[in-house]
C-alpha cells in the first residue's frame, strides 16, 4: 500500500525518518512575554470590539460585556481549531507542527483582522461608508454591497489585503515548521481559507433564507 | 502515536472540512431551488390576536416578523413604532407572531402604534414563504402584494 505520505509527496518533501521532523523548527513569533503581551492586548481589542457592537437595547436583558467575553473566548478557540486543523492536516502528509507555536502565531496574526475590523468602523462611523481604497485593504465588508449574494458578502466581509496578509503569514509559518515550499503552504492556507468562508456564506443564506433584513 | 493513527486524524480533519463544506453547499442549493410563494398580506391568512385600530387608509402595510422568545426583535418592533409616525400618509404597521405553536399572549404585544397583531398559527412565513430572520420587516403595497426592494445594499 502506498503511504500517504508519498501519495501526497507533491504538497511537500517527503519528511526523513530521522529526528528533523519531530524536532520543531517553527520558532515562537517573539518571545515569549511579548508574545502574551501582545496576544492580550489583541485579545483586549477583539473584546472592546464587540462590546462597542452591543448597543444595549431597552427591554432586552443582558450584559455586553458578558457577551463580549464570550464571543471573545469563542474567537480564541476559533484560533486553536485552526491551529489544531493545520497540525493535524499536515501530519497526514507526515509532517509535525508544535501546536502551541502555530496557536501563538496564528493569535497574533489575528492582530491584521482586528486592524482591518476597526479601520472599517473608523471609516463608518466617522465618515458614514469605507472608501474603496481603505475596504481594499480591510475588506470588502465596510462597502454596502458588492456583486456577491448578500450572505456571502456578509461571510467574505474580511477580504482585503489584510486578510491576505495574514494568510500569507500563516503560510509562511507552516512552510517554516515542515519545511514545504511557501507557494504550497499558502495555496493550502488559502484554499482552507476559502472553503471555510465559503461554508460561513451557505450558513449565513439558509438562516436568511428569503428574508431581506434591515430596515425599508 | 502511531504515524498511522496520525495520518488518519489528519485526513479525518481534512474531509471533515471538505464534508461541511459540500453539505452546506448542498443544502443551499436546495434551498435556492425550492420554489416559495411569493408574500402577499391577506388578514385572512392569520390569525388576529389584537383587535385592529380603526381602519387607516394607507399606502403601504408594514408587518415586522417578531418571535416572543426573541427579546432583541420585539425591541427592534418597538423601536421601528415608536419613531414610525402616523401622520397621513404613514405606513399600517402589523406585528406577525411566527414560530409559536401556541397562541401569544395579546399584552406581550401591545404597541399603540401598532395597528394590529397577528399569529401566524400555518407557518405561512416560514414555511410558503421561504422567510427565517425574525425582525424582518415586509412592506406590502395597499393591494396586499409585496413590494421586493433590496434593502441596504
Amino acid at each position: 500500500m502506498v503511504s500517504l505520505t508519498s501519495r501526497f509527496a507533491a504538497l511537500g518533501r517527503a519528511p526523513r525518518a530521522s529526528d528533523p521532523t519531530d524536532s520543531p523548527r517553527l520558532p515562537w513569533p517573539l518571545p515569549i512575554a511579548p508574545t502574551l503581551l501582545i496576544a492580550g492586548v489583541i485579545l483586549y481589542g477583539w473584546w472592546r470590539a464587540v462590546h462597542q457592537q452591543m448597543v444595549p437595547m431597552p427591554g432586552v436583558a443582558g450584559d455586553p460585556r458578558i457577551a463580549a467575553t464570550l464571543a471573545t473566548l469563542a474567537r480564541l478557540a476559533g484560533n486553536a481549531l485552526e491551529a489544531a486543523f493545520y497540525v493535524l492536516s499536515w501530519r497526514a502528509f507526515g509532517h509535525r507542527i508544535p501546536f502551541l507555536r502555530l496557536y501563538a502565531w496564528i493569535t497574533l496574526l489575528s492582530g491584521a483582522d482586528l486592524f482591518a475590523f476597526e479601520m472599517r468602523q473608523h471609516f463608518l462611523e466617522t465618515r458614514g461608508a469605507v472608501p474603496v481604497a481603505a475596504a481594499i485593504v480591510s475588506g470588502i465588508g465596510g462597502l454596502p454591497g458588492s456583486w456577491l449574494p448578500r450572505a456571502f458578502h456578509a461571510a467574505f466581509a474580511s477580504t482585503g489585503l489584510l486578510t491576505f496578509a495574514r494568510i500569507a503569514f500563516t503560510a509562511r509559518a507552516q512552510s517554516l515548521a515542515t519545511g514545504v515550499a511557501f507557494g504550497r503552504t499558502l495555496v493550502f492556507t488559502g484554499a482552507t481559507w476559502l472553503l471555510t468562508h465559503l461554508a460561513l456564506g451557505f450558513g449565513y443564506a439558509l438562516l436568511q433564507g428569503r428574508s431581506m433584513p434591515g430596515l425599508p | 502515536m502511531s504515524r498511522r493513527i496520525e495520518q488518519l486524524f489528519g485526513c479525518m480533519a481534512m474531509s471533515l472540512v471538505l464534508v461541511l463544506v459540500a453539505g452546506m453547499g448542498a443544502w443551499w442549493w436546495i434551498d435556492r431551488a425550492t420554489v416559495y410563494e411569493r408574500p402577499r398580506w391577506d388578514e385572512a391568512s392569520f390569525e388576529a390576536i389584537a383587535e385592529a385600530h380603526a381602519a387607516r387608509t394607507a399606502a403601504e402595510t408594514w408587518v415586522v416578523a417578531v418571535n416572543p422568545s426573541c427579546a432583541h426583535c420585539l425591541a427592534g418592533m418597538s423601536a421601528l413604532a415608536d419613531t414610525l409616525g402616523s401622520a397621513p400618509g404613514a405606513p399600517r404597521l402589523f406585528a406577525l407572531v411566527v414560530d409559536t405553536a401556541a397562541r401569544p399572549a395579546k399584552r406581550s404585544l401591545s404597541h399603540p402604534r401598532l395597528d394590529g397583531v397577528f399569529w401566524d398559527r400555518e407557518g405561512v412565513w416560514r414555511a410558503r414563504w421561504g422567510h427565517r430572520m425574525y425582525g424582518e420587516i415586509l412592506r406590502f403595497d395597499a393591494a396586499g402584494d409585496w413590494i421586493d426592494v433590496p434593502r441596504g445594499g
